[in-house]
């Protein structure tokens, strides 16, 4: 046309100036607190989680919300790859003064409560939490606790996307649901995150 | 990614367990909303922005999604949700934690792309989130009354549309939050470009938003924009007419659930956005031979005026997936194409042509913040991967282009309370 603009956006600069630092990445993760297991007839894994998690000033900070604090107990078997897991709900109902809460494991068991006080939250939660049934002498495991803020796995869209992929038969048959729920479920920022690698003999 | 993959999975699976079983989702009464620690930014604008009503019931799901909105507006860092109870049994307030940005902000892409045979290379980069049109922006912005932004700042429009000019413009405006009570916002900018553009001369920009839904939004713009004063000017003494005018509407709609508006490291966005835009040019053409010394110069001058018009599409899709607390990846496609068709003076038809382009690119970014400190701000390296094709032509083949472009480039980008600027440098083949 004869009245080409400048164009922005690309610039070309002598090469010696392009020499930039780019630190190799460093994974990081909260520092593990102690998790305890018990092996319960048939095979069942359950977990105790480590009190000082509700301790800690974020979680305590939700906890304190009126909101709900979600945390979900992801174990995958480091050799099989088999993926189960857990998840509780906690929520301060402010007018009743209790604490709501929900405990649903790996075999769909679920428990909800209404707990008084927090040091009997406390107790309850020191109860085993159960994450997987294997028949194998050993099991290798990987077990990841996200905190969330609110409910968020209670949300319409996550419920849509299950439906749509036919449903999850088995707390371990979920990897095909992957790419659908990659950032739907977990939309909310997660407020802690802990990792634990254990090696676990069943005998 | 293990840990986000296994934790969507694991809440999930336990999801649809409990939704068999689950009771009524609580609902909360909202009687009022409180916006704390707000020392410039309006509460009433929180609470607009939010979506939320008071006198209504919303789960917590709705208060998700409100507070994720609240958290990519650009003038606030992080918003937190929590309740208190209400004057009645039953019935909450919800309480909106804030810390804001500065009056003062800063949106600066500093990437200098280096290219294999050291020229320039005719290449957009607007590799922002959703391929915005800005990649630099610096200014104040002040809350007036309840409802009411002013903003004085310097904006860059760069984008990858072959039919609109890119520039730098001064801006003064004013944006009105909650308009007649829906929740929509408009702004009115007042901008005179400057850089290479000595005469150019104020002109208005309209911006209209609805938010359809927590993550939806439409925005209808309105940009006028005057390169070049309409006046005549005095050529080899012949007066002329020396402009240029740039007039664009477009319709945006756009769905997104990232986290934060300028540095996101999870959530979608999706947008579309057709546009019709119109531009006048009328310049001169001399031609002098020089005179003897008893001959004087002769000068000629040839007025000439084109007039563009161009419809198009723009569309793009993007994700950001977390890996771990610190790490994350992206990954998006954005494209456009355009019919312009060009007329001379008496509207005489000139030449009519497609213009395209298509964008793929991906990349990786590494916090080095802790979460706790990430609520402050976030300071990421990142490291990017970009394939460009533009292409377009004339119909009658009187001319075409095609250009490919792979282009890398790693940064650190730093976001705070002031503003956002990237550092870095990349390398185009």
């Amino acid at each position: 046309m004869g009245d080409v603009p400048p164009r922005r956006g690309v610039r070309v600069v002598r090469p010696a100036l392009a020499v930039v630092l780019f630190l190799l990445p460093l994974l990081a993760s909260a520092q593990p607190q102690r998790l305890t297991f018990q092996v319960q007839p048939g095979g069942v894994v359950a977990a105790v989680l480590p009190a000082s998690i509700l301790s800690d000033t974020d979680v305590r900070k939700q906890l304190s919300s009126g909101l709900t604090a979600t945390f979900v107990v992801a174990a995958r078997n480091r050799v099989t790859q088999d993926l189960s897991g857990a998840r509780i709900e906690i929520r301060y109902d402010l007018w009743d003064e209790v604490w709501l809460v929900r405990k649903i494991e790996f075999d769909r068991k679920q428990e909800q409560q209404r707990i008084a006080s927090f040091e009997a939250l406390e107790k309850w939660w020191k109860t085993p939490l159960r994450l997987l049934a294997t028949g194998a002498p050993r099991a290798p495991l990987q077990i990841d606790l996200t905190v969330l803020p609110f409910s968020a796995a209670e949300r319409e869209d996550a419920r849509q996307w299950i439906s749509k992929s036919g449903g999850v038969g088995t707390a371990g048959g979920g990897t095909g649901l992957v790419d659908a729920l990659i950032g739907t479920t977990i939309a909310a920022k997660p407020i802690m995150s802990y990792r634990w690698s254990v090696e676990l003999s069943l005998k | 990614m293990t840990r986000i993959l296994l934790t969507a999975v694991i809440a999930a699976v336990l999801t649809l367990s409990a939704a068999a079983q689950d009771p009524v989702e609580p609902k909360f009464f909202i009687e009022r909303v409180e916006v704390r620690n707000a020392k410039r930014v309006s509460p009433d604008v929180v609470i607009y922005e939010s979506r939320l009503r008071e006198g209504n019931e919303y789960t917590e799901a709705d208060l998700s999604d409100a507070a994720a909105r609240l958290n990519r507006l650009p003038f606030l860092l992080s918003a937190e949700f929590s309740l208190d109870k209400g004057v009645e049994r039953g019935q909450y307030v919800l309480v909106i934690s804030i810390k804001e940005t500065r009056p003062f902000f800063f949106v600066i892409d500093a990437r200098p792309i280096l290219s294999s045979n050291n020229n320039i290379v005719d290449l957009d980069y607007t590799d922002r989130l959703g391929g915005a049109d800005n990649n630099a922006a610096l200014g104040f912005r002040w809350f007036v009354g309840r409802r009411g932004m002013t903003h004085l700042g310097l904006i860059t429009r760069d984008d990858n549309r072959e039919y609109t000019r890119d520039y730098s413009a001064l801006v003064a405006g004013y944006t009105q939050y909650d308009i007649f009570g829906t929740r929509a916002f408009a702004t009115i900018n007042l901008k005179r470009p400057i850089g290479g553009v000595s005469t150019a001369v104020v002109s208005p920009q309209v911006v209209a938003g609805i938010p359809v839904s927590p993550n939806q939004t439409v925005t209808v713009t309105y940009d006028e924009t005057r390169f070049g004063s309409p006046d005549e000017v005095d050529a080899f003494g012949t007066m002329v007419e020396e402009r240029d005018e740039e007039r664009l509407v477009s319709a945006r709609w756009s769905y997104n659930t990232t986290n934060d508006p300028f540095v996101p490291t999870t959530g979608t966005l999706f947008s579309v956005t057709p546009v019709v835009a119109w531009r006048d040019i009328a310049d001169y053409n001399y031609y002098g031979v020089a005179g003897g010394p008893n001959v004087p110069p002769v000068v000629r001058v040839d007025a000439y005026s084109l007039h563009m018009n161009s419809r198009g599409v723009d569309l793009s899709a993007a994700h950001w997936y977390e890996l771990n607390e610190r790490d994350s990846v992206v990954g998006g496609v954005e494209g456009g194409w355009a019919d312009v068709i060009v007329r001379s003076n008496n509207l005489r038809h000139l030449a009519s042509y497609d213009s395209t382009y298509w964008v793929v690119h991906g990349g990786y970014s590494h916090s080095l913040w802790d979460r706790n400190r990430q609520k402050h701000g976030d300071s990421r390296l990142e490291a990017t991967l970009r394939y460009t094709n533009r292409n377009g032509g004339e119909r009658r083949q009187f001319f075409s282009y095609q250009q490919d472009v792979i282009q890398a480039s790693a940064s650190w980008v730093r976001r705070s309370s002031w503003g956002t600027f990237r550092l870095g440098a990349g390398y185009a083949w």
